[in-house]
């Protein structure tokens, strides 16, 4: 044990003289683990929101009964089941708008509600007929006061601050609807007022409707199966309640959103990954030049009598004392990034998916541990190389740097061997491998294979521009940038990585904007889109719009929910017009495709089912629908940028026929330019319409490109940060070398060449790598742009874009990359600049 | 340097005199060598034994013997001097000896205990335990004050003595520099840490591969005067690699290494 303390003492002292290392290896695993913990906690988070709204009400656990389209039907099918001996609890759901603010709005009826379903928050005032217990901050809510006018509605403390609300205050919502009184309580979903049934139902304009009635686990006995009774009653007792017919819907484990999610959060896991491997490239790159320089103090140890598996015992010790104290710097830094990142992730998933993620980070153990073990495995697999060498240290090995050298001329052999075995493997996964991760594993091996291969490149291109200069300076510049080379390879790596992402997701980004604005104009051809709210109000507004010279095309749109391949999936019923014919583009389409799915023998499909599904023109798929299943041909492909759902387009008669519960009092109106915003006042004016009610077409493509903008955000941030840890590692790396460059330049000094040249000549030559590192960026940058639009971004969201090119992006990199090699360099070309000539006379001296 | 060597003449007298009663660790490392080898004549365990040592090595223009049966014995106190030509193999009889290269044939024995056959692991403790050895290059830890530089041989064969480190230091002329770094010392300073640290473990046997080569005539001829006291008083034995035939005249015994046997 002594003998292992002062080893481990003494490799710990070691880095009092290696100040520049240290910082490398701190600041290369706390940011990889500052950017992988961080993504991770962004991906805890939407994961626990998920889980709390499936759970939310007991949906983890209680069955449920719906109509198969999951639209609202009368309550009287409450009573009726009530009365047939069933405990059912009847639930209300759906969304309002408070400002712009969407919110859901739940209503429950408390006597009935069943034990599962009322959690903590709602058994605390009464569920389920249970007194009110002294819990928490609901202590002072009485179940008269949920019940009675004005009631209570139920709030995540973070839906108040979002919604500039105190508690008890009273909002109204778009349609002028006054809400009750605020409460916040905890393990409540964000953007959710839960209330009771009366005012939801009066919120959401659905008197006398609810969405669904939860089946309490325990069941009365002597009763037949409730899916049974559904069946049996549907033409006694529920007879005209819910036209679709009432299922039992069973429930999961696995919830929706969190399959819908999936792929959002493996690109994000993807690029918090990409992060953490570039921050391990410097770690390995610190540890591997700290052993390097270790080994003559190694040789000295061992040689005292340090034996091999104490020595290695101790440097594994050492890296995990240090790899635990950079991984909690980086977890501190990661909750942070996460925390100022979330907001936006929240938007994009409420945008693309509907899912809603609380907007505050919590703090969770498993995240900590995860995060600590990740900096522990990562920094050990970045030194296991390094631990075997000292495991292996033959203890007479000269500790002469030249013999690193020539050793690492070896290994940029070996790894432009490597480099081979990742780029046969990145072509087999091209070839003959499928799926979101096979595309993630191709950029991982392309990426790797190009990082492996740049030290070749670059020792080769420098062994030709120094056989081909001519006068002893400029020789000398190529031939001292090839033995600075392994030196700095590592930061060149980095760099080269970061800038080809970079590049990629850059292109990825750019080329989607350019793509989606141009298909928002296609799509978004028509002038207004109304919501009547109401069949009734619909017909009404018909009348007052066909006495409207200005508006020259009246286009009914009705909508329906469906499930299909067990997700959620959309209906739309259009009406023929040359607005759909000549704006929609589809992607590929059978002949005559608009006219037969007008007619209802077939149906278009979104590029998701395109793609996610491989769903090809021509084939005839079945949807079920509530008047039985439909077997239906697809006749085309339309694009749909910004959906991740399954959509399907049919003729507006068609869908109303097969789906009598769809909604159907939507329309698309073409009106003469100069008189939009008059047919848009007078629509407003007559029937109080709100501003979800009536977009025009200038509103919606502002909030298109707000969802599309929101959705990129952090893909870009992490982009950025990766450019980041990439200018650290070269500066790093720079400073390791501070020291180690006095010996190689102080000859020249001798030899009449000024400091002051030297230190222009040292900056010019990693300016000079860099800037060959950043051209050599642009091929493999394109290629990651064509992995991602290609390969991942159909695997994830099921679009395929096509690939843009933007090489003034490209021109900005490159500046941006040397300006980060000059700020790296300046500290090393300063402290070369002003090295005093006593510091180079003891290079001679062999005293330093 | 001129009063780094008057220093440390004047200290060298007072190491004689402290040295006169030095603590009984031989004795003690010899207690722990279980082996009846390497035990002389009159009963008395040898500090080193090398019998018939060969070592090969295999070059481009065939097999080299370095070593062809070389053999020698030291008693505690003896001090000999390894000399020969360049290349002759006189490091890499000390490297053997230290157990950091391994020999084709023979027996090395090291207060009584045979290298043979020991694991790394058994190595290393000998090393740290019965060897102390002087490099020429001195190779101190650049990271650690030149305190714990003497003491930490000692301090990880658990035998740190603070008494013993602190008349080591004092007599070695050392006490102002201990808190500074080895890279803020002289060449001759340095190497004096380095004998400090050689015997601060109170090892029965002392390597030196060359430890004045890289000192001027005047700081070696002190620096010798220094370990050559130490161990005459001392009773461990040292074995010394040396070019320099002055050098080597001044130690009891000399050996010279030459078609790798030695005479």
């Amino acid at each position: 044990m002594t003998a292992f303390w002062w080893t481990l003492r003494t490799l710990l002292s070691d880095w009092r003289r290696r100040p520049a290392q240290a910082l490398m290896f701190l600041a290369g695993l706390a940011s990889a683990t500052a950017l992988f913990s961080g993504v991770q906690a962004l991906n805890f988070q939407a994961r626990q929101s998920y889980a709390e709204a499936a759970s939310q009400l007991g949906g983890a656990q209680l069955a449920s009964v719906r109509t198969p389209s999951e639209t609202p039907f009368d309550q009287r099918a409450f009573i009726a089941l009530r009365k047939a001996g069933y405990k059912v609890s009847p639930v209300v759901e759906g969304d309002i708008l408070i400002g712009r603010q969407p919110i859901t709005v739940i209503g429950i009826d408390l006597a009935t509600l069943p034990a599962a379903a009322a959690g903590d928050s709602l058994q605390a005032i009464g569920g389920n007929g249970r007194q009110l217990s002294a819990n928490t901050d609901l202590e002072t809510i009485q179940p008269a006061d949920f019940l009675l006018p004005p009631g209570v509605g139920l709030v995540a403390p973070e839906t108040l601050t979002k919604l500039s609300a105190n508690e008890g205050d009273r909002l109204r919502s778009s349609t002028d609807q006054l809400l009750p009184p605020l409460q916040t309580s905890a393990g409540i979903t964000p953007d959710t007022i839960i209330t009771d049934i009366a005012p939801a139902q009066m919120l959401l304009s659905l008197g006398g409707k609810i969405s669904r009635l939860l089946v309490d686990e325990t069941q009365a006995t002597g009763l037949p199966p409730l899916a049974k009774a559904l069946g049996d009653l549907e033409t006694t007792a529920l007879k005209g309640l819910a036209p679709a017919g009432l299922a039992l819907n069973k429930p999961t484990n696995t919830n929706d959103m969190s399959r819908l999610t999936d792929s959002f959060h493996l690109n994000l896991t993807a690029f918090g990954f990409l992060s953490f491997f570039v921050g391990l490239l410097i770690v390995h790159g610190a540890v591997g030049l700290v052993f390097e320089q270790r080994r003559t103090l190694m040789r000295t140890m061992r040689a005292c009598g340090v034996s091999s598996k104490s020595l290695t015992i101790a440097a594994a010790t050492e890296l995990l004392l240090l790899a635990t104290a950079a991984g909690a710097v980086g977890l501190a830094i990661g909750y942070t990034v996460a925390g100022a990142l979330l907001p936006d992730v929240a938007v994009s998933l409420r945008s693309l998916y509907g899912a809603k993620v609380a907007g505050a980070l919590a703090f969770r153990p498993t995240w900590l541990a995860l995060g600590l073990f990740i900096a522990v495995a990562g920094a050990a697999a970045a030194a296991a190389g390094s631990l075997y060498k000292t495991w292996k240290l033959p203890v007479l090995a000269p500790g002469k740097p030249t013999a690193w050298r020539a050793a690492e001329q070896q290994t940029i052999k070996r790894n432009a061997l490597f480099a081979g075995f990742f780029f046969a493997t990145a072509l087999g996964l091209l070839l003959a491998a499928g799926g979101l991760f096979a595309g993630f594993a191709l950029m991982g091996a392309s990426l790797l294979a190009a990082a492996l291969i740049l030290p070749a490149i670059l020792s080769v291109l420098l062994r030709l521009a120094e056989a081909n200069a001519s006068g002893p300076i400029v020789r000398w510049f190529f031939a001292d940038g090839r033995q600075q080379l392994p030196s700095i390879s590592l930061a060149l790596q980095a760099l080269l990585i970061a800038l080809a992402v970079n590049i990629g997701v850059g292109s990825m980004v750019g080329g989607f904007r350019a793509t989606f604005l141009g298909w928002l104009d296609q799509r978004l051809a028509a002038e207004l889109y109304v919501n009547a709210g109401a069949p009734g109000r619909a017909i009404e507004m018909r009348a007052l719009l066909e006495a409207q010279d200005a508006v020259t095309a009246i286009l009914p749109l009705a909508f329906a929910s469906t499930r299909f391949n067990d997700l959620p999936a959309e209906l739309y019923g259009f009406t023929d017009h040359e607005t759909y014919r000549d704006s929609w583009p589809l992607l590929a389409q059978n002949p005559g495709a608009w006219d037969r799915v007008t007619s209802g023998e077939a149906i278009f499909i979104n590029e998701q089912l395109f793609r996610g599904d491989d769903i090809k023109v021509g084939e005839r798929i079945t949807l079920e629908a509530p008047t039985g299943p439909w077997a239906v041909e697809v006749a085309g492909v339309y694009s749909d940028y910004g959906n991740t759902r399954a959509q399907f387009m049919v003729a507006v008669d068609t869908l109303k026929g097969r789906w009598p519960d769809a909604q159907g009092d939507l329309f698309i109106l073409r009106v003469e330019k100069e008189s939009v915003d008059r047919v848009a006042q007078l629509l407003t004016e007559r029937f109080q319409l709100t501003d979800s009610d009536l977009i025009n077409q200038t509103d919606l493509k502002a909030l298109s490109e707000t969802i599309f903008e929101k959705t990129f955000t952090v893909t870009a941030a992490l982009n950025v940060l990766t450019l980041v840890v990439a200018g650290v590692a070269l500066l790093t790396g720079l400073l390791s070398l501070a020291t180690a460059r006095l010996p190689q330049v102080a000859p020249l000094w001798a030899c009449g060449l000024t400091r002051r040249r030297l230190a222009l000549l040292d900056l010019l030559k990693t300016l000079s790598l860099a800037a060959v590192t950043s051209i050599l960026a642009i091929p493999l940058g394109v290629a990651v742009a064509w992995m991602l639009t290609a390969i991942i971004n159909v695997e994830a969201f099921g679009w395929r874009l096509p690939l843009h090119h933007f090489p003034d992006q490209w021109a900005g990199l490159i500046i941006l990359a040397v300006a980060i090699a000059a700020l790296s360099s300046a500290p090393v070309t300063a402290a070369l600049w002003r090295a005093s000539p006593t510091r180079l006379i003891k290079v001679f001296a062999d005293e330093r | 340097m001129t009063n780094e060597t008057q220093n440390a003449t004047q200290s060298a007298g007072d190491i004689l005199t402290t040295i006169k009663s030095p603590p009984d660790w031989t004795s003690a490392s010899r207690d722990r060598a279980t082996e009846s080898v390497g035990v002389s004549g009159s009963g008395t365990k040898e500090a080193l034994v090398v019998r018939d040592l060969c070592k090969r090595y295999e070059t481009d223009g065939g097999a080299l013997n370095v070593l062809d049966r070389a053999s020698l014995t030291l008693a505690p106190g003896d001090a000999v001097a390894l000399t020969g030509e360049s290349g002759s193999g006189k490091s890499t009889l000390l490297h053997l000896i230290a157990g950091l290269d391994a020999h084709d044939a023979g027996d090395i024995i090291i207060a009584g205990r045979a290298l043979e056959g020991l694991n790394d692991e058994e190595r290393a403790r000998m090393r740290r335990e019965e060897i102390g050895v002087v490099f020429q290059q001195f190779n101190l830890i650049p990271s650690l004050p030149v305190f714990d530089n003497i003491a930490f041989q000692a301090r990880i064969a658990d035998r740190f003595d603070a008494a013993w480190t602190n008349t080591l230091v004092d007599r070695l002329g050392l006490g102002a520099l201990t808190r500074r770094y080895p890279e803020q010392l002289s060449g001759g300073q340095q190497q004096r840490v380095a004998v400090a640290r050689a015997l601060a473990g109170k090892p029965t046997l002392i390597l030196a591969d060359e430890p004045t080569g890289n000192l001027d005539e005047e700081t070696s001829d002190s620096v010798l005067a220094l370990t050559l006291d130490l161990v005459a008083d001392s009773g461990a034995a040292l074995l010394m690699v040396t070019h320099s035939e002055r050098l080597a005249g001044r130690l009891r015994r000399r050996l010279h290494l030459s078609g790798g046997k030695l005479q």
